[in-house]
């Protein structure tokens, strides 16, 4: 009776687990990079020292040239190589400013991680959900194996997706003024701090 | 609140998509769901081809309110929400929500019914029950901490009329109400008829303290809760108006699909 289970329980107990290789790297990988978050949050003593030490990790794991390329979507092939280098420049302080001052010192999120899902080979969306300052949110992280390294390269937050929310408005920016008036759009909002 | 370029095309797509998805609580789907753009040939991870599923043909005015609201939320309700969070500290401030998300219930469990989701309406009633007895009056969410009542999904009218196939007329922006499309408009109002809270307030109406004690926590929770959402949406904007848009259709999109 035992053995005659053994054989099935075995393949069965095999065949998940290939499949699930590459979810795991994907949410090994992130929740390595949210652990190394949350500690940051939970010992900074200042809000400074915090935006300081959160950038490095953030800037790991998030793939900028990725995501200002797929905001700015079909418009990115009209822009030359080096206005491309200064939207992914703008973009990438614009995002790291915007989601540093989203934490408080001493006040982290608490993560909870779901089975991730495959969309295609080498992409996996990483369902989350956090507990942040009394509210509850759904997180999934959607990311990518570029050449066995897992980043992420958009975050839907409660539906709203980060790169689909900057499409639009880089949509709009770029029906309006063309390339110059995008990356003009882009300079303005980088230099407006408040 | 959830991209091809082309409006009439777009609708199409959307509607083929309004089926729900198990797996995922993204609204922007996998490639074969979406038109892709010119921009998707060379990267198969691209597939944020800018769909929009509400109409928008009154942008202009639109625009207009949006601006008037920005500068009301920015010298008026701004203000409020920082003094509200400066007398009430966020355990405070969490309970009050609690409070008012828990006394709509009936609300969810109406919809949940009009939707035929039984078995929804069952956990959000035993959600309610235990909010209601061991959360002391939905002070505490305790149910947070009971995994199969941890993630009811919450719903409304406007869900109600997305699933019975009303379409959502086009995208308003309403002075200081903010977005909404015309159907969701009309769900929110009804959202408000079937809200306990009303009815307390309409018994309650004649005496004003009484009315303005049961809704000032509705207003100023909810109040404070979307200015929040207002601001992570608006700080780093590069358009504040499409930013909204495009965030109030994915997130409905997701509504509607689960």
């Amino acid at each position: 009776m035992k053995t005659r289970l053994l054989l099935p329980a075995l393949l069965i107990g095999l065949l998940p687990s290939l499949a699930l290789a590459a979810n795991d790297a994907a949410e090994a990988r992130l929740k390595a990079s949210v652990d190394e978050v949350v500690a940051i949050v939970k010992q900074a003593k200042t809000r400074d020292a915090l935006i300081s030490d959160i950038k490095p990790p953030l800037q790991k794991i998030l793939n900028f040239g990725v995501m200002t390329r797929r905001s700015i979507g079909p418009a990115w092939r009209q822009l030359t190589p080096a206005q491309q280098e200064e939207a992914t420049k703008l973009f990438t302080v614009l995002i790291l400013r915007t989601y540093t001052a989203k934490f408080t010192p001493g006040e982290f999120p608490l993560v909870e991680f779901k089975p991730s899902n495959s969309t295609a080979p080498g992409r996996e969306e990483v369902p989350t959900t956090a507990m942040y300052k009394g509210s509850r949110y759904n997180a999934t992280y959607r990311m990518e194996d570029q050449n066995g390294n897992w980043t992420i390269t958009d975050v839907v937050i409660e539906g709203v997706s980060l790169v689909a929310d900057y499409r639009t408005q880089f949509d709009a920016e770029f029906k309006r003024g063309g390339v110059e008036g995008l990356l003009s759009a882009m300079r303005r909002s980088v230099a407006d701090t408040k | 609140m959830g991209l091809a370029m082309s409006g009439a095309t777009a609708e199409t797509v959307t509607k083929k998509n309004s089926k729900p998805q198990v797996t995922s609580s993204t609204s922007v789907k996998s490639g074969k769901d979406v038109m892709s753009t010119s921009g998707s040939q060379d990267d198969p991870g691209d597939d944020y081809a800018t769909i929009k599923h509400i109409p928008d043909p009154i942008e202009p005015v639109n625009r207009g309110t949006f601006w008037f609201n920005h500068q009301v939320y920015h010298y008026v309700f701004h203000p409020l929400v920082k003094a509200y969070k400066f007398v009430f500290p966020q355990p405070v401030r969490t309970g009050i929500s609690n409070v008012v998300y828990n006394a709509q219930y009936p609300c969810r469990v109406i919809n949940d019914m009009l939707q035929w989701k039984p078995k929804t309406a069952g956990l959000e009633t035993e959600k309610f029950l235990v909010n209601s007895t061991a959360g002391v009056a939905g002070i505490f969410r305790v149910s947070d901490k009971i995994p199969s009542l941890s993630d009811v999904p919450s719903t409304d009218t406007s869900v109600t009329f997305a699933k019975w196939g009303i379409p959502n007329g086009c995208y308003v922006v309403w002075p200081i109400l903010g977005p909404y499309s015309i159907r969701d408009f009309v769900g929110f109002a009804a959202d408000i008829a079937e809200d306990p809270i009303t009815w307390v307030t309409m018994g309650a109406s004649t005496f004003g303290t009484v009315a303005i004690a049961t809704t000032t926590p509705r207003a100023t929770s909810k109040g404070s809760d979307q200015m929040d959402n207002y601001d992570t949406l608006t700080q780093g904007s590069v358009d504040r108006y499409s930013a909204v848009r495009s965030a109030y259709e994915q997130n409905h999109k997701m509504q509607e699909s689960r």
